[in-house]
């Protein structure tokens, strides 16, 4: 079963939110591997556990409020030794935060310092996680060095320029680059981006896609992708992750799931995007809808999280929660008829 | 061209912002956000207004229903010319819907005061079939229209969700009795499973009330489900307008061509 190539691997991970005495489970039982320069995506509505996962990963869960409950996320040095991350000590835990596994989020705007120049920005994320506390002269120029090299790898025009700007001269997509630069500026192996196109413009994603792309080739990153577009989750991964209300239902190769989905929920957000390219344009009939809306977690149906909206179910959805039934060797789906959709 | 149909006539539509500088504010330059745009909108049509954030669209939506006023240039409903019209008079037959379906609903205000409202106002100004009809009623059959249950009306917004929200926007502006409205990105802080249930309920609406809808969204799949036409803009002008198979099948300006280039294709 040990493959060597797997960088990460996250197993049976819960996650709780507590507000105001109410528990809401965020994630449950959630088992995921990673592979050495895979794209893996991880798809999802709103309030389905996406961004709690991501934040877990790196232990960013706010503390008063989310706890994990169960689970372990062992990530593999490159000695391949395994470190759980979960069970680290903050100091440990700051050497692989940045340094091995790095992020990037959805608003570029806001993750930045708006008094700061980027490029101090970007240095002092490399002083930090380097220990290059020392303020010498030499030692500047080098790192300002760095940080123009930084800024060619994310293809910014000028990197002399644009490291004296601040966020706010920048448009979205060149703070989205910095905002690459720095996650990538201390060599992680493993990088999570959470949305890191949903607040740009069409052409823009596109290039900051494209340059993830080239990105992964040449560093050989690997990269967990969050989104909520279907169309960048198939251009973009090789696997496919779908997440519904806090647990996984399906896990397929990305062409497999969109050609032969295992799981009714996956089946009616195929079935919901406008626009596909087999439909003539302008011709507007109606789309097929899942029915109802996400439930709320802390109020969530017995058996199949998914049975009350589900057009395929049947009585024993209801009862038990379905655990992983295989399509083949790696394509499961948590669905009681995985195999009898079609 | 059959000028019967035409419902909505745009003509050379101007919007500049200046930009003032110094105590005085000494204006020193102009922020042409719509740039000379005309066009067009039949009756029981879909308008596709797509480009990106910035492009203008939005300013354009809010000088057709009256909440900026233009710069220069004529707008032309059912023949006639309602840019210096009063806002009162011209929200009447077209309304707006919204993008962000949290920041427009007035969070103190039950869903049945932001619907009785427009169904109020709609009654006072009588030319309207619906003049008698109780508000309270009206309200609970604008909710049924909109695929919410009629007990809602003693709810507050926070107590719905993002689809839900965007439900009693569309049923607020249609307590308006319009002809056209003008969708701002009606479904772009929606889920997918949500946004193609609005997508459903905009199309019903319009069939059953033949409506006439200007999209305005950065969404190019979801013009091509939807609309009939389709005008692309870019730095507050249009750059391509057509019959939205034909632009994108051939898209004849460069813009055009790298947007559609740019959307993601699905292996479907």
């Amino acid at each position: 079963m040990e493959k060597t190539n797997i960088i990460l691997e996250i197993k049976n991970l819960s996650v709780e939110y507590r507000k105001s005495n109410k528990i809401i489970p965020a994630l449950r039982d959630i088992s995921l591997t990673l592979d050495k320069k895979e794209t893996l995506g991880i798809v999802g509505e709103s309030g389905c556990g996406k961004s709690t996962l991501a934040h877990a990963v790196l232990k960013l869960l706010p503390e008063t409020e989310g706890k994990i409950t169960s689970g372990e996320i062992l990530f593999r040095e490159k000695d391949s030794s395994r470190i759980d991350i979960l069970k680290l000590a903050d100091d440990d835990l700051r050497k692989i935060r940045g340094n091995r596994i790095s992020m990037i989020f959805q608003d570029p705007f806001n993750s930045l310092n708006p008094v700061f120049r980027v490029g101090e920005q970007i240095t002092e994320a490399i002083r930090i996680h380097n220990n290059a506390g020392n303020k010498s002269k030499g030692n500047d120029i080098e790192l300002r060095n760095r940080v123009i090299k930084l800024l060619e790898l994310v293809q910014l025009p000028n990197p002399e320029l644009i490291m004296d700007y601040y966020p706010h001269q920048l448009s979205g997509g060149m703070q989205q680059r910095i905002m690459i630069a720095m996650a990538l500026s201390c060599n992680p192996d493993i990088l999570i981006a959470d949305e890191p196109t949903t607040a740009l413009d069409v052409t823009i994603q596109k290039d900051i896609l494209d340059l993830l792309k080239e990105l992964q080739k040449k560093l050989g990153l690997s990269i967990i992708l969050i989104s909520h577009d279907l169309g960048i989750i198939a251009q973009f991964c090789s696997r496919v992750i779908i997440f519904y209300a806090g647990t996984v239902m399906e896990k397929a190769p990305t062409d497999e799931l969109f050609h032969n989905p295992g799981n009714p929920y996956t089946k009616g957000l195929l079935d919901s995007l406008p626009g596909k390219s087999g439909t003539a344009a302008g011709e507007h009939k109606r789309l097929k809808v899942i029915p109802g809306q996400v439930p709320d977690l802390t109020d969530l149906p017995d058996g199949c999280k998914f049975n009350p909206r589900c057009s395929f179910k049947i009585d024993k959805c209801s009862g038990k929660e379905p655990g992983f039934i295989a399509l083949n060797k790696n394509h499961v789906s948590r669905c009681y008829l995985a195999n009898e959709l079609k | 061209m059959n000028s019967n149909n035409r419902l909505l006539e745009v003509r050379n539509l101007k919007k500049w912002f200046g930009v003032e500088r110094g105590i005085f504010k000494r204006s020193v330059s102009n922020i042409k956000a719509v740039d000379g745009v005309s066009f067009h909108i039949n009756k029981g049509e879909i308008l596709g207004l797509v480009g990106e954030s910035g492009s203008g669209k939005t300013t354009i939506g809010k000088m057709l229903v009256g909440l900026l006023n233009p710069t220069q240039g004529t707008i032309l409903f059912k023949d006639r010319d309602v840019s210096t019209m009063k806002r009162s008079r011209l929200g009447l037959k077209l309304q707006i819907i919204f993008q962000n379906p949290f920041s427009s609903l007035n969070p103190k205000l039950s869903v049945g005061t932001i619907i009785g409202e427009a169904v109020r106002l709609n009654n006072r100004t009588g030319d309207n079939k619906h003049a008698q009809e109780n508000v309270m009623q009206a309200t609970k059959r604008l909710l049924q229209t909109v695929g919410l249950p009629g007990h809602v009306v003693n709810d507050y917004p926070h107590q719905f969700s993002g689809g839900q929200r965007q439900r009693i926007g569309i049923a607020r502006a249609l307590a308006m009795d319009p002809e056209l409205i003008i969708a701002d990105e009606p479904v772009s802080s929606l889920d997918i499973s949500i946004q193609a249930q609005i997508l459903n309920l905009l199309s019903d609406l319009k069939d059953k009330y033949g409506l006439s809808y200007l999209l305005i969204t950065h969404d190019l799949n979801v013009v091509r489900h939807v609309c009939e036409r389709v005008m692309v803009m870019r730095n507050g002008k249009i750059v391509e307008e057509g019959v939205t198979s034909s632009v994108y099948n051939n898209p004849e300006h460069p813009y055009t061509e790298k947007l559609l280039s740019s959307i993601p294709e699905l292996p479907l």
